[in-house]
C-alpha cells in the first residue's frame, strides 16, 4: 500500500487540475457569450448590405455562383480546425469527413487552424495553402482567405458547428449557400439603384464585385464565428468532463488516504503492542 | 481602424447642432463588428480611387469603393477622424452610409 503522504501530495495535485479544468470552463462560456454578440452584430452589417445590394437588381444566385472570374479549374475544400489541442476530437472528425470526400485530382485543399494542417501532414496529404485561424477576440480579418478561395470554381468549407453546449456537429457548407442562407429571410430593398440616378466610382461592375467578395467574406467570418463557437462549447464539455473526472479521482484519493492513513497508525499500534508484550 | 479626435459612436452621445445652423445630412460609419458613428454631420470626407472627396448636405446619389485613408466626421462643432483599409460609401436622400474594413 502506498504511503498517506505521497496519496496527499496527489490529492494537492488532483485539487489543481480541478481549479484549472473549472477557470478553463468559465473562459470557454465568457467567450461563447463574447461570440454569440459578434455573429448577431454582422448579421445585422450584413442585413443593411444585402439591402443596398438587392437594389442595385442584379440576379444574385447567377452572379454569386457565376464561376467565370475563377483562375483555377479546380474546386477547393476549406478544413475550419483549431489552433491548438484543449477541443476534443472534433479536429479529427472534420478531417476524417474532408477526406472522405476528398478527390486530389479535382480538389485542393485549404486549412485554417494550425491542428487540421497537423493532422493532415500525419496523412500525408498536402495542402494548397494554410492560414492561421483569425483572432477572434480581435475584429475579423478573412480578406487574404476569401482573396485565395476566389481562384476557385467551388468552395466547400468543412467546419464544427454549434448547435448547443451539449452538440456540436461537423458540416459542410457551399460558401455560397452561405450568403444565400444569411440572405433568405432579408426582404429585397425597394428603391432601384441604377446608373441614372447614381454616380458609380469607379464603376457599377466594380462596386458590385467588391459587394459580393465583402458579402462572402461576412459568409466565412461568419462560418469561422461559428466554428470558434462550437470550439469553445466542445473545450467547455471537455473541461466540465476532466472536472468531473477530477472530482471522482479526489474522491477515490481521498479513500485511499484514509485507508492508508488508518493502515500506518494501525501498524503503529501493533508495534507498540508488540514491544509491550515483549517487555 | 484607428479613431482620433472624439467619441468612437455618435449612437452614445447624439450630436448636438451646429451653432451656425449648418444644413447636416445623417452619417452612419460601421464594420460587420463594430458601430463607429451614427448621427448627424455637417459633412464626411474619404478618399476613393479619384481622390478625396466630401460629401455635404444635398449631395447628389453617390455610390464608391473607398481607399485606405482618413475618413473625416465634421459633426458641426468637432471632427471625427477613422482610419480606414476599405469600404464602400453609399450617399442618398442626405444619408451616407459607410460599410468600412470589409
Amino acid at each position: 500500500m502506498r504511503r498517506a503522504l505521497a496519496i496527499q501530495k496527489e490529492v494537492a495535485q488532483v485539487g489543481t487540475i480541478k481549479d484549472l479544468t473549472a477557470a478553463f470552463e468559465g473562459i470557454a462560456s465568457l467567450r461563447i457569450a463574447k461570440i454569440k454578440n459578434k455573429v448577431a452584430a454582422s448579421q445585422q452589417f450584413f442585413a443593411e448590405l444585402w439591402q443596398i445590394y438587392s437594389q442595385l437588381r442584379v440576379d444574385p444566385n447567377r452572379r454569386l455562383s457565376d464561376p467565370k472570374r475563377a483562375k483555377k479549374l479546380k474546386g477547393v475544400f476549406i478544413a475550419v480546425t483549431s489552433d491548438g489541442g484543449l477541443s476534443g476530437d472534433i479536429d479529427e472528425k472534420i478531417v476524417k469527413q474532408l477526406l472522405s470526400q476528398y478527390d486530389q485530382s479535382a480538389t485542393d485543399i485549404v486549412v485554417i487552424g494550425a491542428h487540421g494542417a497537423t493532422l493532415l501532414a500525419q496523412r500525408g496529404v498536402a495542402v494548397a495553402k494554410y492560414f492561421k485561424l483569425p483572432d477572434t477576440d480581435k475584429p475579423l480579418d478573412v480578406t487574404p482567405i476569401i482573396n485565395c478561395l476566389d481562384e476557385y470554381r467551388q468552395t466547400a468549407v468543412f467546419y464544427e458547428s454549434y448547435v448547443s453546449l451539449a452538440t456540436q456537429e461537423v458540416r459542410r457548407i457551399d460558401l455560397i449557400s452561405a450568403v444565400q442562407t444569411l440572405s433568405a429571410d432579408l426582404a429585397p430593398g425597394q428603391a432601384v439603384i441604377s446608373g441614372r440616378d447614381y454616380l458609380f466610382e469607379p464603376s457599377l461592375d466594380e462596386v458590385i464585385d467588391y459587394m459580393e467578395s465583402v458579402m462572402r467574406g461576412i459568409a466565412l467570418s461568419q462560418v469561422l464565428l461559428d466554428s470558434k463557437l462550437a470550439q469553445y462549447a466542445s473545450r467547455f464539455n471537455a473541461m466540465s468532463m476532466a472536472e468531473t473526472r477530477a472530482n471522482e479521482l479526489a474522491g477515490d484519493l481521498r479513500l485511499d488516504y484514509n485507508r492508508a492513513k488508518r493502515a500506518e497508525s494501525d501498524k503503529r499500534l501493533k508495534e507498540v503492542v508488540n514491544s509491550l508484550e515483549m517487555g | 481602424m484607428t479613431v482620433t479626435g472624439g467619441s468612437l459612436t455618435g449612437k452614445d452621445k447624439p450630436v448636438k447642432p451646429a451653432s451656425g445652423g449648418q444644413a447636416k445630412l445623417t452619417v452612419k460609419i460601421f464594420s460587420p463588428f463594430q458601430l463607429f458613428y451614427q448621427g448627424e454631420a455637417v459633412s464626411v470626407s474619404g478618399v476613393n480611387k479619384t481622390g478625396p472627396f466630401d460629401i455635404l448636405h444635398d449631395h447628389a446619389n453617390f455610390f464608391s469603393l473607398m481607399s485606405a485613408g482618413d475618413v473625416v466626421v465634421d459633426t458641426g462643432f468637432q471632427r471625427l477622424k477613422f482610419d480606414i483599409n476599405h469600404g464602400i460609401i453609399k450617399v442618398s436622400g442626405n444619408r451616407a452610409t459607410l460599410f468600412v474594413d470589409v
